[in-house]
């Protein structure tokens, strides 16, 4: 746990040090502004908040998250669009900072894993299924007695609804 | 009061119960396999010994920590003197070993009743010392790694007190909870399924067993999910209520397995079908808690560096291999008396619905699954940092989640077997139908967003697949019975509960769905700049910053704003939300102020410090629609699955209507 801790440290004063450095000429704390709107949000949910385990800069109270989303304010009111801001921060953090992996490269991979998880779920489910309904075809005529049982014995429970629940098409018993 | 030294005490109760465990895992299945009764009720014995024991650890921990005794570790590394007597209490389980007390002390509680509840059956002495196998490692865990009990050399005069987030308000004693008892409760079937495997008798006698224990520990765990998200939307100050956070991910992916788990069993028992995917799925869901446990516990999922340096992190992680490897290998070992030998009639059938859940399910876990880890793959292998976050979990699930409620809609509506065409037809074109209107529906009243448009049509489309359900089965019992239709629909509900109770959780499942989509797609952030007296326009509503206040108790100091909250001139609300300081040494953290209303949630939290000097605030606000009915959904959910659970025994109305005369009646 210590170490866990000594690590977030180190990542805190790291990405601090990373968002002076992007800050450039703006000193981003000490006037921030204070007034975000809607838009700024959306986008701050998109990016990553570098000193925190895995939340958004949306979600995050960490004061590099709050300055962050000045940051991206000040980016709209300068006239940036959506893109250009994640560009922006894409260019400074790399591709880290997108909370939504970029579809390519590496990246691909998690986009494709549960698509793939996905298809071969269906295609066992249709194999398995091909060989059932083959099974259930190939199932031997019923005995005439027997079908003449069940059918008295269908009847029966047909006319005591009450005794038992026989199911209707809804299938009761589900 | 004779010196009673707490530390030794419930290191003592800790290594009996381990011991205890060992013993009833061994006696239990030498006796079983020896058909040895006398070693069979003995193990039944020391799992009852095992949860004292395990309940005279918890009792001495809470001794312990309400007495301030720091010189037992875990009081002097969490708790405080200053803290709520509660907040003492549930400081048990604020931190690492408290928890494994917790999650120790409901198995044995679990195992405790199992061995004096559980029907005479060739299963259960196997199932009995599964959970007393399972005992073993939490218990060896809690004695050997991460024993709370350790004793402090030098006691401290006081402790710093549990995480603030989790001392700030009363979800806490409850959340953690429903959480354990929902992985424990799934521990039964999983000890059952295992006992099946043994004896080999994969049949449906293993589910019916513990059919009360699956929905027991499915409903906890929903729950937990449930009250998790209202508890973060309480006090974490973002306005949401789930982050896809690797933490929350491990908790919902058991919650995925045991939903399909409790779907897919039906078909075993009513179409001896898919008994090894059973089996597995139950595999699934335990090994997943095991696992979710190591991922969260030892610090792997915030970095891999820590990997294996946690003190139960390896515990975990061997366990978890462990128990997938033996369930894997028993399951290859019994292949051929799990084998299905199964027929299928037709894919448009009840049979068929469930095949389809499982896909989903599946589907919808292996994209949790992978999203969490992929992070960790990816740096262990190549050293680079990726990030999965929310909008990937969000963009990969959401497509299934809408095919989910469409099959909740149409597959309760189809039979066994195979659907009858004409009425398939019918019912399609009346579900098609609900799902056109609603869906044109909202569009007119304005949801012109995809995703929240798409659930309000299946919403409708579900609500009439309920109404055909209901109809169904009450149309023809009105007929018959030639009474008033409430007294039909009494009776109904009481003979089929368990129809009934499916029914109460899918209409649950529609509400939250409706509530998440609606919250998730049109919420609006916004932060301001409220000076003292002037007020600012948000969605509708006047917010004026009146005045400051600060609250001083024992445990915290509290700082915030008063905020007056109008619509049109009129007053509607007054909100305090404060930042919060527990001790002197911690961090400050914000109690949001929420106005609920049934259509949406105003949510204000203060992002700005609040001292005697201040003339401004900063507000955090949010306008979420709609969210509010993700707990009532949430709680109409819980009410649905304990209403399949309750009457055991034949109500005695259907023993009356079967002739029989009541207990208790006059003879």
């Amino acid at each position: 746990m210590r170490r866990v801790a000594t690590l977030t440290r180190a990542l805190l004063a790291a990405a601090a040090l990373a968002l002076a450095t992007l800050a450039g000429a703006q000193d981003v704390t000490a006037a921030p502004s204070v007034q975000i709107g809607s838009r700024a949000f959306d986008i701050s949910r998109n990016l990553r908040c570098p000193v925190c385990t895995s939340e958004s800069v949306a979600d995050s109270s960490a004061e590099i998250a709050q300055q962050m989303r000045s940051l991206i304010q000040e980016k709209i009111d300068e006239g940036l669009s959506d893109a250009q801001i994640y560009a922006f921060f894409q260019a400074r953090y790399g591709d880290w900072i997108l909370l939504d992996p970029p579809k390519r490269g590496v990246h691909l991979l998690v986009w494709l894993l549960p698509v793939l998880v996905g298809a071969t779920a269906i295609v066992v489910v249709v194999g398995m299924t091909r060989r059932w309904l083959a099974a259930a075809a190939k199932a031997e005529p019923a005995n005439p007695a027997d079908l003449e049982r069940v059918r008295a014995a269908l009847a029966d429970a047909a006319a005591n609804p009450d005794q038992r629940d026989t199911g209707d098409a809804t299938g009761e018993d589900g | 009061m004779f010196d009673l030294e707490l530390g030794p005490l419930g290191s003592a109760s800790v290594f009996l119960a381990f011991g205890l465990a060992v013993y009833g895992a061994v006696a239990g299945i030498v006796g079983a396999a020896r058909r040895d009764a006398r070693l069979q009720t003995s193990a039944r014995l020391a799992a009852v010994a095992g949860f004292i024991l395990a309940t005279a650890a918890v009792v001495v921990m809470q001794a312990a920590l309400l007495t301030n005794d720091f010189s037992v570790t875990y009081v002097a590394g969490h708790s405080r003197i200053a803290s709520p007597t509660w907040v003492k209490v549930v400081t048990m389980w604020a931190a690492l070993e408290g928890s494994i007390l917790l999650w120790s002390w409901l198995l044995t509680g679990y195992t405790a009743l199992l061995a004096v509840t559980a029907p005479l059956s060739p299963l259960r002495p196997y199932a009995i010392s599964i959970m007393q196998a399972v005992q073993v490692f939490f218990l060896g865990v809690l004695a050997f790694i991460a024993n709370p009990f350790k004793v402090v050399p030098l006691p401290p005069l006081d402790g710093p007190g549990p995480n603030e987030l989790l001392q700030n308000h009363w979800m806490m004693a409850v959340h953690p909870l429903l959480m354990y008892l929902g992985f424990v409760g799934l521990t039964v079937p999983f000890a059952y399924a295992m006992a099946a495997l043994i004896t080999r008798r994969p049949g449906t006698e293993w589910m019916a067993q513990t059919r009360r224990w699956t929905l027991t520990g499915w409903g906890f765990l929903s729950g937990a999910i449930v009250a998790g998200g209202w508890w973060s939307y309480e006090v974490l100050g973002w306005g949401g209520y789930w982050a896809w956070d690797p933490v929350e991910n491990v908790s919902f992916m058991p919650w995925l397995t045991a939903t399909a788990f409790i779907h897919s069993v039906q078909v075993q028992e009513r179409r001896r079908m898919l008994k090894p995917w059973n089996v597995l799925l139950i595999v699934t869901t335990f090994s997943l808690s095991i696992l979710g446990t190591f991922l969260t516990r030892s610090g792997v999922v915030s970095s891999v560096h820590a990997f294996g340096n946690g003190p139960v992190g390896p515990a975990f992680l061997v366990f978890f291999l462990l128990v997938t490897l033996t369930a894997f290998g028993l399951l290859a070992l019994r292949w051929d008396d799990v084998r299905d030998r199964a027929d299928l009639d037709s894919i448009v059938s009840r049979e068929g619905s469930f095949l389809g859940v499982n896909i989903l399910f599946v589907t919808l876990t292996a994209a949790v699954l992978l999203g969490t880890l992929f992070p960790l793959i990816v740096e262990a292998f190549t050293g680079d940092k990726v990030t999965v976050g929310a909008p990937f979990f969000d963009q990969t699930t959401l497509p299934l989640w809408l095919l989910v409620l469409a099959l909740m809609g149409i597959g309760p509506l189809l039979p066994w077997r195979r659907a009858e065409q004409q009425r398939l037809a019918r019912n399609l074109a009346l579900l098609t139908g609900a799902l056109v209107v609603s869906g044109a529906l909202a569009w007119l009243l304005g949801v012109h967003k995809v995703y929240p448009a798409l659930t309000v049509a299946l919403a409708g489309y579900n609500l009439m697949s309920l109404y055909l359900l209901l109809s169904g089965a009450l149309v023809p019992r009105l007929r018959l019975a030639n009474r008033g239709a409430l007294h039909v629909l009494r009776s109904y509900a009481v003979e089929s509960r368990r129809r009934v109770g499916s029914m109460i959780v899918h209409f649950a499942v529609v509400i939250v769905a409706v509530g998440v989509a609606f919250s998730s797609g049109y919420r609006v952030d916004e932060q301001i700049r409220l000076d003292f007296g002037s007020s600012a326009e948000f969605s509708g509503y006047t917010l004026t910053a009146v005045d400051r206040f600060m609250e001083r108790t024992p445990a915290r100091i509290s700082a915030g704003a008063v905020i007056e909250v109008t619509r049109g001139g009129r007053p509607v609300t007054t909100l305090r939300p404060r930042l919060n300081l527990f001790g002197e040494a911690g961090r400050t953290v914000p109690t949001p102020a929420v106005y609920y209303t049934a259509t949406h949630d105003l949510y204000l939290n203060l992002n700005s410090s609040v001292g005697p000097d201040t003339t401004f605030v900063v507000l955090r606000v949010v306008k979420s629609p709609l969210v509010t009915w993700i707990w009532v959904g949430g709680a109409i959910l819980l009410f649905g699955t304990a209403y399949s659970l309750g009457g055991g025994r034949r109500p005695a109305t259907a023993r009356a209507v079967a002739g029989e005369k009541p207990e208790g009646a006059p003879a």
